[in-house]
């Protein structure tokens, strides 16, 4: 297992490389100027000049690129153009408050998709389960600003319950309502992928002989079943956590979340290119990490594959 | 897997549960973008020049009103014929780390601007003292034009006569900085305020650099995104306002911010256009609303130097083609002056003159006659913006009528301006927002030539009657003779039709009955919150 977890953090280095070549040069192919953003509306050309000659832009763009790829070996994106922040730590500063949505949203996801699947698989074909899907199909179709500005609405304009956004210093109040917004589309997708892969399952004989053993039906759903129809809901779940992760840019504008993906987007509009590199770098290492941590996670709900996997390792 | 969810568990409830909402003495405002830097030298947005304005002083500053009033200077005189400035300064300013503010302290704040290699994007503010430009070139140890006979004495020295300089001494980039230079009491000494930077360069190489400031407030707290707190200055010898702190909160969404609003916890909301009708029509809340003529002018900018549009007659059939009127009473509720000039109403300089009369069949024989019988094709870019997409798309079918069809361009801020600065675009919707209140700041930045593109001048024009007239105006001190110059300026212009004039847009504020004092101010640097006071609201209450 550890040299399956070394050989995938090896190929981390070669895609890396990769995403942050490509994004360099995507970045460079984009209208509009990066100087331009930091001048405000009236400005002369010696201080563009001026800027440019500081910021490195007006060398070649191969050194240019030399110089990106040496602050890389070292983990370095350089400083933001906009705030004079290093982007690395700036990053990092950030990270937490996206971490924290993203969990949040997670454990919605899970804990309501998972049951909500199971439910319907179990009441196949009855008025819950075409309840239950129905609500899903709704879920997935919400585009995640209205919903948003319809929880703003009721739970802070209308009933007062909840504040409309903002971190609030962390208070889990805060939390609430970006979390259910950003796991909406994810919890229908869980929920709906558990729900056929609960299909698949409760047809196969182990259920039918546990079934005759006399075991309890909430022990032969949750013990027997769940686990076996896990695989293509962890997916789905990995999939959704990384972006989760990598930031919900919409979610966290709506709510005034202080997240990555706001910070991504200002950079972004900005043409903040340190930072732009920076975060794309970064998301690549939360999507990279969080594959990784899938196929662990697979392991782990089907020992076949953690055998498979051993077996090819020692063969090889 | 039970100790990742109980991490998990832990992570979400770690950081306790709810804050209660926002009590008396501390005043909640909303922030549309999150400032980048609260370094007076590098400010080029509202946000920061808000922040900053509580920060910082200047010599002068603005008053709620607009006008120019002492700060750190208690008096000034205006001497050789408008070309040597004398401050005497207040002995009683103090910086956040308690030392006093002295001469030296302003003229080190001007050179960090000016200084080689500063960066700010705002050296053209001061760049009309005597020696800036051999300073800025590094050809000069100081800025010849900036003298400090003793410490509660500065002199400053233009190369010639520029009405509007005071005003300009207004702007964040002339605001003081504690000088590292500044020996009275060292950094961070009996003080809250943030470690000096390099008093010389803004662009030190160490990331932000936030000097230490003397105004009514100091930066206590900024979490980047989410809010900046400011607490009143201990040494400001005016004493603590009433506030005990202010709250900014970046929140991009205006929905969210009407949201905000609406739930009590923030104190103060900038009315968006779209919802101003539903804000107006609720008796209740009119004594709450504030407006203000705003310091800008909302214009299609066309290309004098492009295809048909280098023709008078074509610019002015384009001008007679759009329902101006109609945009206004539609689209902006009827909250806009139709603008036939660019100065803003309320400044000296402005003169009701009737507008271009919105004749589509007038319009067409002077495309006829400029020999575009049949139409042409235009590009108009815009930045994506409510305001912009209704204005532009109304505008696409007003010259549709006339034969001229449009394609509408839309593009991000950085991408925009690039293209419209160098002139590669036919017309494009932008609006310009005045950094002070003197018909000068649209003028010239706005008609001159030599600001042809990134300077202001993004239509292009060129006329050298009008920027002759310009020069001259800036040299006019008799207040009347120069609105006279001013109105004669604008006048011509209009005659040549560079822009489609559009409208003058009136802001509206809308404050919480708990706050007490507050004025919208006619420039964004001119509340200083000193005066403002909030009635202390029962715990859990909610509007």
């Amino acid at each position: 297992m550890i040299a399956y977890i070394l050989k995938r953090l090896l190929l981390f280095v070669p895609i890396l490389l990769g995403v942050a070549t490509v994004t360099f040069f995507l970045v460079y192919v984009l209208p509009g100027d990066p100087v331009l953003s930091m001048v405000g509306e009236r400005y002369d050309e010696a201080t563009i000049q001026e800027l440019r000659r500081e910021m490195r832009l007006d060398e070649p763009l191969y050194v240019q690129y030399a110089h990106f790829v040496a602050g890389l070996a070292r983990l370095d994106f350089g400083r933001s153009y906009v705030t004079g922040e290093p982007v690395g730590p700036t990053l990092l500063k950030r990270f937490p408050y996206t971490l924290r949505l993203a969990l949040f949203a997670m454990v919605i996801s899970v804990v309501v998709g998972v049951c909500a699947g199971v439910l319907a698989a179990w009441r196949w074909r009855t008025a819950i389960d075409y309840l239950t899907m129905g609500t899903t199909v709704l879920g997935i179709s919400m585009p995640v600003f209205w919903l948003g500005a319809l929880l703003i609405f009721v739970f802070s304009m209308k009933l007062g319950l909840l504040p409309p956004s903002g971190y609030g210093g962390g208070g889990l109040r805060y939390a609430v309502l970006p979390a259910v917004t950003l796991a909406q589309a994810s919890t229908a997708y869980v929920a709906r992928m558990t729900r056929s892969s609960m299909l698949d399952v409760v047809g196969e004989h182990y259920i039918q002989t546990a079934r005759a053993k006399g075991v309890s039906e909430w022990r032969v759903l949750f013990g027997h079943a769940l686990r076996n129809a896990l695989l293509p809901v962890i997916t789905v779940i990995g999939a959704d956590f990384g972006s989760f992760l990598t930031g919900a840019v919409l979610t966290e504008s709506i709510f005034a979340w202080p997240g990555v993906g706001r910070f991504t987007l200002d950079a972004i509009l900005k043409r903040d290119v340190p930072t732009i590199q920076g975060a794309v770098f970064f998301m690549a290492v939360v999507f990279m990490v969080i594959n990784l941590l899938v196929d662990l996670a697979y392991a782990w709900a089907d020992p076949r594959i953690r055998l498979r996997r051993e077996s090819a390792m020692s063969g090889g | 897997m039970r100790t990742a969810v109980f991490l998990v568990v832990c992570l979400l409830l770690s950081t306790g549960c709810s804050k209660s909402p926002p009590g008396g003495d501390v005043l909640f405002v909303a922030l549309e973008t999150s400032p980048n830097r609260l370094d007076p030298a590098l400010v080029v947005d509202v946000a920061e020049g808000q922040i900053c304005s509580l920060l910082y002083q200047g010599l002068v500053r603005f008053s709620p009103r607009g006008e120019v009033i002492a700060d750190a200077a208690k008096s000034w005189s205006i001497e050789n014929s408008g070309t040597r400035y004398v401050f005497h300064m207040d002995s009683r300013p103090r910086f956040s780390d308690g030392s006093r503010v002295l001469s030296r302290d302003v003229r080190a704040s001007l050179e960090r601007v000016l200084a080689p290699g500063s960066l700010s994007p705002r050296r053209w503010v001061l760049d009309r003292i005597r020696g800036a430009p051999a300073f800025t070139k590094g050809s000069a140890e100081s800025i010849d034009g900036v003298l400090t006979p003793d410490d509660s004495t500065v002199v400053i020295e233009l190369e010639k006569p520029f009405r509007p300089f005071l005003q300009l001494l207004a702007m964040p980039a002339a605001y003081i900085v504690r000088s590292a230079a500044s020996d009275e009491v060292g950094p961070g000494r009996g003080g809250r305020g943030p470690p000096v930077g390099d008093s010389r360069r803004p662009h030190d190489g160490s990331g932000e650099t936030r000097p230490v400031g003397s105004g009514r407030w100091v930066l206590s707290k900024w979490e980047r995104g989410d809010f900046l707190e400011l607490v009143p200055n201990p040494f400001d010898p005016r004493g603590d306002p009433p506030l005990e702190r202010i709250v900014f909160r970046v929140i991009p969404e205006a929905f969210t911010r009407i949201a905000e609003f609406e739930s009590g916890t923030l104190d103060i909301l900038r009315i968006p256009q779209a919802e101003l009708g539903r804000f107006l029509e609720d008796e209740s809340r009119r004594s709450s609303i504030q407006s203000q003529p705003e310091l800008r002018v909302t214009y299609i900018g066309l290309n004098n130097r492009k295809g048909p549009l280098k023709d008078v007659r074509v610019r002015r059939a384009l001008n007679m083609a759009v329902d101006a009127g109609r945009i206004i009473e539609v689209l902006a509720g009827g909250h806009a002056v139709r603008s036939a000039g660019a100065v803003p109403p309320g400044l000296p300089g402005y003169a009701e003159r009737p507008p271009y009369p919105y004749d589509p069949a007038a319009a067409k024989n002077l495309l006829r006659d400029a020999g575009f019988p049949d139409g042409f094709d235009l590009e108009i870019w815009q930045r994506d913006s409510p305001e912009g997409n209704r204005v532009v798309e109304a505008i696409q079918g007003y010259l549709l009528e006339i034969g001229i069809r449009v394609r509408i361009v839309k593009r991000e801020w950085s991408a925009f301006k690039e293209a419209v600065s160098r002139g590669r675009v036919d017309a494009f919707f932008l609006d310009w927002y005045g950094d002070y209140p003197d018909a000068e700041n649209f003028l010239y930045p706005l008609f001159h030539s030599s600001n042809a593109g990134g300077g202001g001048n993004r239509s292009f024009f060129a006329d050298a009657l009008v920027d002759s007239l310009i020069e001259e105006s800036q040299r006019t001190l008799d207040d009347r003779a120069c609105a006279g110059l001013y109105a004669s300026i604008d006048s011509l212009v209009f005659d040549q039709a560079p822009w489609i004039y559009l409208y003058f847009p009136t802001s509206f504020v809308i404050v919480s009955p708990d706050v007490h004092g507050y004025t919208f101010p006619v420039v964004y640097l001119g509340e200083d919150f000193s005066t403002v006071s909030k009635t202390r609201r029962a715990e859990g209450r909610r509007r």
